[in-house]
């Protein structure tokens, strides 16, 4: 029976009840009708950019900048939304029908609470907002606005963005030699990094006559920091930041402590003894105070915060695939197994494996919450990601300065971040659950 | 019995003493691995070669490293970290003037947590199953996830900015030199307040909840259901009965809160300036100060071990099944 579970089996059942499809697809809609330019613009620059690459005989440089990449990447995360909903759409369409005649019978048993699938879907979201941050984020997050009039905006007070175009290369002629293809690559391209603005208010419209800066009404809605920076661009980007150190850690943490556990619980009596110690050595040092010795004498590097998270986190994971490999070793089914002939590696993969999976997935989603913190913690003292880099953690730090006349530059990441991390921990509470009833 | 309990506390500070090298060890091996050498942190890059030798020799850098290894141990040993580069006093000296604001807040923090996360827990498991027992549920576990530096800045912002009713930093006011014993006393409460909160607030809500769950299992026993069969009345079996076993496991879990003590302090302290060693280690960290680091890594290390200990003990003494094993 313990056979049937596996980490898939769960997040299926997961995701199997009536979701909100609708509201996330009105939500994806109404995001691509505002964004559309953008969009548009980053398909055709990821589509087009490898033709190019391998025909041009130009200077790439002239059409490409080290940033694009975040723009690629959100295009290709937008098509696979795209096409997911629309796959959604059709086959709800389709099986509308026959479905509702299933119904019952089908999710009778894999339904799961309310709170668990508000948890996914909040995480879900902070996904995709960390994938498609270009097309989210209303502002470029690093650019700065005028300090004397966009410092410290309110949230909802609106100001006035001044675009200034930019453009790769400064002479126009440059762009005539370049044949369609190239052309088009070009202007998705300058589309794509034009977002360089420049924030001022009304007072201020009437001095500029420049003729490559358009003017336009920017709302900003959770306000603006100290340098005038939008608080909700940085937030967004700053759920990247978290997500991507925080996935990557825990994703190393997680081998480092299979591969010990599972070598303790295989290996037997002096192996598992040794690695055993260690770990309880491991666990006893404060693991905060060990990242910041770390970062102290390594250097505040984005690697390494990912590095000192995985060496201090992976000893919970350790000492539970332990656990498991050691009480799996004695039931029944390993010894049927044994018996019929079949190789350790064999009994180890197909048997061992599969029911540890569970285990391992509940601990690591728990350890993505720790480890989130405490990349923030890291972040907040000044130690993890560095400015301009905006990251909760970082956001949070600098609105200590300036707290009594700014509430908003430091409540809200603390709010999303805090967001983040109890909608993580409900899910591994969840499945936490889900393996302990069903065990 | 006597006997099993001391030889039960040798067990465990036996257990306890190879963790404290590991910790100096592991320390030094970080900072020999560490890129750059101590002496060229210490001086300019600029400063001449023989000099360098000079200094290297003075440092002891060139004998072997399992020389060095042994000196620092035996140095560590007997309490002697070093110099402080931005102090310009030892180590030791300058860790030792501001540990007892750290223990004072961690202290603070505890018994708040200890006592608000009891009384919720309590609260709760009194009204098991019911919409309270829910809500509290729900806000314990919003606030246990909520990052200690939020918490921090929601309380400063709320009760320091916006209301006035504490100071927002430092451990004293200006003129509390002046101040007679009991209005420095309470000077001193009133900065303590705002930290000691700002660490006990998660800490209480993970509290609350292992109390809330404690009780409900003690509440299953057979113990409770022979009271009640016997007629005490319901306060007596709470109070004498219910109580004391459900603390027992709450105890341990608050030698398991010193480490994220340490950790709260760390940051709690950055936030309210206060003079304690988080507050310490992380300006050691921005002056680059390498023996103050190591040196405040190691005291943290060996405050949470021995705070384990303690708890360690204390269940034991509370619970005599424990030392059995």
């Amino acid at each position: 029976m313990k056979n049937n579970l596996s980490a898939r089996n769960m997040s299926v059942s997961l995701f199997h009840r009536r979701s909100p499809a609708i509201f996330f697809l009105v939500v994806f809609i109404l995001l691509s009708c505002l964004q559309w330019k953008l969009i548009i613009a980053s398909i055709v620059s990821v589509v087009l950019t490898p033709a190019v690459l391998l025909t041009t005989a130009h200077d790439t440089s002239r059409f490409f900048r080290s940033d694009l990449w975040e723009y690629w990447i959100a295009a290709i995360c937008w098509i696979i939304i795209a096409g997911l909903c629309i796959h959604g759409v059709k086959s709800r369409l389709s099986h509308s029908t026959r479905c509702t005649a299933n119904y019952s019978t089908q999710t009778e048993t894999t339904k799961s609470p309310l709170l668990t699938r508000v948890s996914l879907y909040t995480l879900i979201v902070f996904i995709c907002v960390a994938l498609m941050a270009p097309f989210v984020a209303p502002c470029n997050p690093t650019s700065q606005g005028d300090l004397l009039t966009t410092r410290l905006l309110k949230p909802m007070e609106s100001g006035i963005a001044i675009k200034k175009t930019m453009t790769f290369t400064d002479d126009e002629q440059s762009t005539q030699s370049l044949n369609t293809v190239e052309n088009i690559l070009y202007k998705a391209n300058v589309t794509l990094v034009d977002r360089e603005e420049k924030f001022a208010r009304q007072e201020h419209l009437e001095k500029t006559d420049d003729q490559a800066e358009t003017v336009q009404y920017t709302i900003f809605i959770l306000g603006t920091d100290n340098l005038g920076r939008d608080v909700l661009s940085r937030s967004i980007y700053g759920t990247r930041i978290s997500l991507g150190i925080g996935l990557t850690a825990v994703v190393c943490s997680v081998l480092l402590g299979c591969l010990i556990g599972f070598s303790a619980g295989l290996l037997g009596s002096f192996f598992d003894k040794l690695l055993m110690r260690f770990t309880d050595l491991s666990l006893a040092i404060p693991s905060l105070f060990l990242v910041i010795t770390m970062v102290a004498f390594f250097g505040n590097s984005t690697l390494l915060v990912i590095v000192a998270l995985a060496v201090t986190g992976w000893m919970s994971v350790a000492r539970l695939v332990r656990a498991e490999v050691l009480s799996l070793r004695e039931r029944e089914f390993i010894l049927a197994a044994t018996m019929l002939g079949q190789s350790r590696w064999n009994i180890v993969l197909h048997h061992i494996v599969p029911n540890v999976s569970p285990t391992i997935l509940t601990a690591s989603i728990l350890q993505l919450g720790n480890v989130i913190l405490a990349e923030a913690a890291l972040s907040f003292l000044g130690l993890g990601v560095q400015p301009p880099t905006p990251s909760w953690g970082n956001m949070i730090g600098e609105s200590m300065a300036y707290i009594d006349s700014a509430y908003w530059v430091g409540i809200f990441p603390g709010l999303f971040l805090s967001l983040l991390v109890l909608s993580v921990n409900i899910l591994a509470d969840s499945f936490h659950q889900t393996i302990n009833v069903q065990a | 019995m006597y006997h099993a309990m001391s030889l039960y506390i040798v067990k465990r500070i036996v257990i306890a003493i190879p963790v404290i090298v590991g910790i100096v060890t592991l320390v030094f091996v970080l900072s020999r691995v560490a890129p750059g050498d101590p002496v060229t942190h210490l001086y300019s890059p600029t400063i001449s070669t023989t000099a360098v030798e000079q200094l290297r020799e003075e440092f002891g850098l060139e004998r072997p490293l399992l020389q060095q290894f042994i000196d620092w141990i035996s140095h560590v040993a007997r309490g002697d970290f070093g110099i402080s580069y931005s102090h310009h006093r030892p180590v030791h000296a300058v860790i030792l003037d501001v540990l007892p604001n750290t223990i004072l807040l961690g202290l603070a923090a505890i018994a708040i947590e200890f006592v608000l996360g009891c009384l919720i827990g309590a609260w709760a498991a009194h009204h098991h199953n019911s919409f309270i027992d829910r809500m509290v549920s729900g806000v314990g576990l919003v606030m246990y996830t909520m990052p200690t530096f939020w918490v921090g800045l929601l309380l400063l912002y709320l009760l320091s900015y916006t209301l006035g009713a504490f100071p927002s930093s430092q451990i004293l006011s200006i003129h509390a030199e002046h101040l007679s014993s009991l209005a420095y006393t309470v000077d001193l409460l009133k900065h303590l307040a705002l930290p000691a909160l700002t660490i006990a607030i998660p800490g209480s809500a993970g509290i609350a909840r292992f109390m809330r769950s404690s009780l409900i299992n003690v509440d299953n026993e057979d113990y409770i259901l022979a009271a009640r069969s016997m007629g005490i009345n319901q306060r007596t079996i709470s109070l004498f009965y219910k109580l004391p076993n459900a603390l027992t496991p709450v105890i341990t879990i608050l030698g398991l809160e010193l480490g994220t003590l340490m950790a709260g302090a760390l940051v709690t302290e950055t936030i309210f300036a206060w003079p304690g060693m988080g507050r310490l280690t992380v300006m050691a960290i921005f002056s680059r100060d390498y023996p103050l680091i190591m040196g405040c890594t190691i005291v943290a290390g060996t405050v949470v071990i021995l705070g384990n200990l303690i708890a360690d003990i204390l269940y034991a003494t509370i619970d005599p099944r424990v030392r059995l094993v």
